[in-house]
């Protein structure tokens, strides 16, 4: 683990939506690895926005990608999909049990989550499964056990949707926070802020305990060009040559809290905020 | 005295590791045209693979993420997607150079024609990448990989004119009968050999195979910045044996036989065997590097369960990306293209992909969230950023230098 005491952010508990969840690796409790935080579930609640579950899969995936890949990677995902309409994948938050290079989730979710891995359970069963020699689960078991275990698994998912995959259903109210990237940023007199490049958020697991992670600010940028590289998270990250060159490209960003939006234009897409406590990302 | 064994070993299997197909090829040929005059190149090429290694091997050891997993999260899946793209069609590329490698190396070995060991070669690499464990397959290739050293031996032997190569390699010059853009041509090639990408995908996924903690840094350190130059010093002794047989000669090298020349010139069959040894153990352990590195990369990119450590069953996308990639290596030699100009193209090609690989490690290396006190020191960030441009410079000038030169002619 990062030894936490030099972590400049930490003392904040400070969690950049995009820097540090999205495309995240996801873990397991054994450290098995479950897939990628392909897209967070943002939903208001008693007026607070809060992040309420992580995406997983290529249905969350395929709203990230451009064009026709997405639209294709989201056609053949539903068309292969055992159900007949289905609905992403979204891991509860109150199951993430850290937040570091990796996102973990506590065993009740990664067994589920491990369910929904059709391709996985597929290539398992009808392909790697019969090639001579394949193992797996503890040196007693049998080949076909692992396979048979997850078969079953899945074949009991797929009867009658059991309560596992209900479990891991978006929630009515939520929107993906792709969504509301790149969207531009106006004040109520009209002017451009830039275009919604991350979230901020503060709260969210810490040693093994859920806790609620509220998003707290709109960062606004003009260029998103090496948005996700960190350099306007932590103002000392080097190389110094690279951090001056996005500092500088950077140099227009905008940060405001989220008391100030005012309203999200799905059809211009667009979202209005107050510019009254508006500022640059570095300044306090 | 168990931990000295460890670190020996591995720095042994890092030199015998070293030095793949296109480091053969590309310092054989250069060394027959243009003699040491290129040693530079390879001097830039060892120190970088170092930086970067390093780079790479201490993220995976302190965040436990391999370099893929680094690349999506810091370019998003759109750039990252056209970045695996690009990078997985450069190490394909290789991976299916290396195994033409093993059938020549066979071939040079048996009389028997490549393209009937192509397919027995592809079965054999794919049967190790099923069931062999990880570090069986690092040590035993590695080891045997040593046996490059011959190299080093011929040289010595054949008596050359030590001050005329050290003239050579210390005062570079464009030779009289070649122009200046074939020079840095093969400065691009000889530079994408020495810093293939796969060699920072395998090595840190391979530090995550081999659960390497920030306890382990000392070892990867030894690793990296002794093995890795002493396998350098292999690429000097190719190239100078060739320099010195076929440079004065005017004779091209264009076959993996002629390379291994020099060394039955100077110790007629041990020597032989020895060089044969080395081949087969140095494209048969990078075949495996880069058949692995290319699922490891589509698999961190898509957060699959990836790796050796856990059982096929549990890996079963990573392992069918394996059989894919193998047989689609095995087919595209069956084609009858040639394999050593399927090497020439992939170090170039990866000299086009290096900065894709290099940029987000120089970044996620100086994430202190992650990295905490073992992020990128001074002494890292300032040859971080050095190479940065040299690797941006060789990126850019690739694709020109091979139009204007006709690929080297």
């Amino acid at each position: 683990m990062p030894d936490r005491a030099n972590d400049p952010t930490d003392a904040l508990r400070r969690v950049d939506l995009v820097l540090r969840v999205h495309d995240h690796q996801i873990v397991g409790p054994e450290g098995e690895l479950l897939g990628n935080v392909d897209d967070v579930e943002l939903a208001e609640v008693d007026g607070r926005w809060l992040v309420t579950g992580l995406m997983v899969g290529p249905a969350a995936l395929s709203q990230r990608l451009p064009g026709k890949l997405g639209t294709w990677t989201h056609a053949v995902w539903s068309r292969l999909h055992p159900d007949r309409e289905p609905t992403p994948v979204v891991v509860p938050m109150e199951h993430v049990t850290d937040i570091g290079s990796a996102v973990a989730l506590d065993e009740w979710a990664a067994r589920r989550l491990a369910r929904t891995l059709g391709l996985e359970l597929w290539l398992r069963e009808f392909v790697v499964s019969r090639i001579p020699g394949a193992k797996g689960g503890s040196s007693d078991e049998r080949p076909g056990d692992l396979v048979e275990s997850a078969s079953s698994e899945a074949t009991e998912a797929a009867e009658g949707g059991s309560e596992s995959e209900a479990a891991l259903r978006p929630r009515p109210d939520g929107r993906p926070v792709s969504g509301l990237l790149g969207r531009t940023g106006l004040s109520p007199d009209g002017e451009r802020l830039g275009r919604l490049r991350d979230l901020w958020a503060l709260g969210g697991p810490r040693d093994g305990h859920p806790e609620p992670l509220r998003v707290t600010h709109l960062e606004f940028t003009s260029h998103r060009l090496g948005a996700e590289l960190g350099y306007s998270a932590d103002d000392r990250q080097g190389p110094a040559l690279v951090r001056a060159f996005f500092r500088w490209l950077h140099r227009n960003d905008r940060v405001v809290p989220i008391s100030a939006l005012t309203g999200i234009d799905d059809t211009g897409r667009t979202v209005t905020v107050e510019t009254t406590h508006m500022r640059h990302p570095f300044d306090q | 005295m168990k931990k000295f064994f460890a670190i020996a070993l591995g720095i042994l299997t890092a030199i015998g590791g070293f030095v793949d197909i296109g480091d053969l090829v590309t310092n054989g040929l250069v060394g027959a045209r243009f003699g040491l005059s290129l040693g530079w190149v390879v001097v830039l090429g060892v120190v970088g693979i170092c930086v970067f290694a390093e780079m790479s091997g201490r993220v995976a050891a302190v965040s436990g993420r391999g370099t893929f997993d680094l690349i999506r999260e810091r370019l998003g899946p759109r750039v990252g997607l056209t970045n695996l793209v690009a990078s997985m069609a450069v190490t394909l590329l290789t991976f299916t150079a290396e195994i033409g490698g093993i059938a020549l190396a066979l071939q040079l070995a048996t009389n028997v024609n490549p393209y009937l060991w192509i397919p027995v070669v592809g079965a054999a690499v794919w049967i190790v990448l099923w069931r062999v464990k990880f570090s069986v397959v690092e040590n035993v290739f590695g080891l045997a990989g040593l046996a490059l050293i011959v190299f080093a031996v011929a040289l010595w032997q054949l008596g050359p004119d030590w001050s005329d190569l050290w003239r050579q390699a210390s005062r570079p010059l464009v030779p009289h009968d070649e122009s200046h853009t074939t020079y840095f041509y093969y400065a691009v090639a000889l530079f994408g050999a020495a810093m293939t990408p796969y060699e920072v995908f395998f090595f840190s996924s391979g530090g995550v195979e081999e659960h390497w903690t920030a306890k382990d840094l000392g070892v990867m350190r030894a690793n990296v910045f002794v093995g890795f130059p002493l396998g350098g010093i292999l690429s000097f002794a190719i190239a100078g044996s060739a320099a010195v047989v076929f440079q004065s000669q005017g004779i091209q090298v264009d076959t993996l036989g002629q390379i291994g020349l020099p060394v039955g010139m100077a110790m007629g069959q041990l020597g032989l065997a020895l060089v044969l040894l080395g081949f087969f153990a140095a494209t048969f352990g990078a075949a495996c590097e880069t058949g692995l590195s290319v699922g490891y990369s589509i698999s961190q990119y898509l957060g699959w369960q990836w790796g050796k450590y856990v059982e096929p069953l549990r890996a079963a996308r990573f392992h069918t990306v394996l059989l894919l990639s193998t047989i689609v290596g095995v087919g595209t030699l069956l084609t009858t293209v040639d394999p050593i100009m399927l090497t020439e193209y992939s170090v170039v090609f990866s000299a086009v992909a290096l900065p894709l690989t290099y940029f987000p490690i120089l970044v996620v290396a100086n994430d202190r969230t992650y990295m905490g006190r073992h992020a990128n020191g001074r002494l890292a960030n300032t040859l971080g950023t050095f190479y940065l441009v040299v690797v941006g410079v060789a990126a850019v000038a690739a694709i020109p230098l091979m139009i204007i030169t006709r690929a080297g002619q």
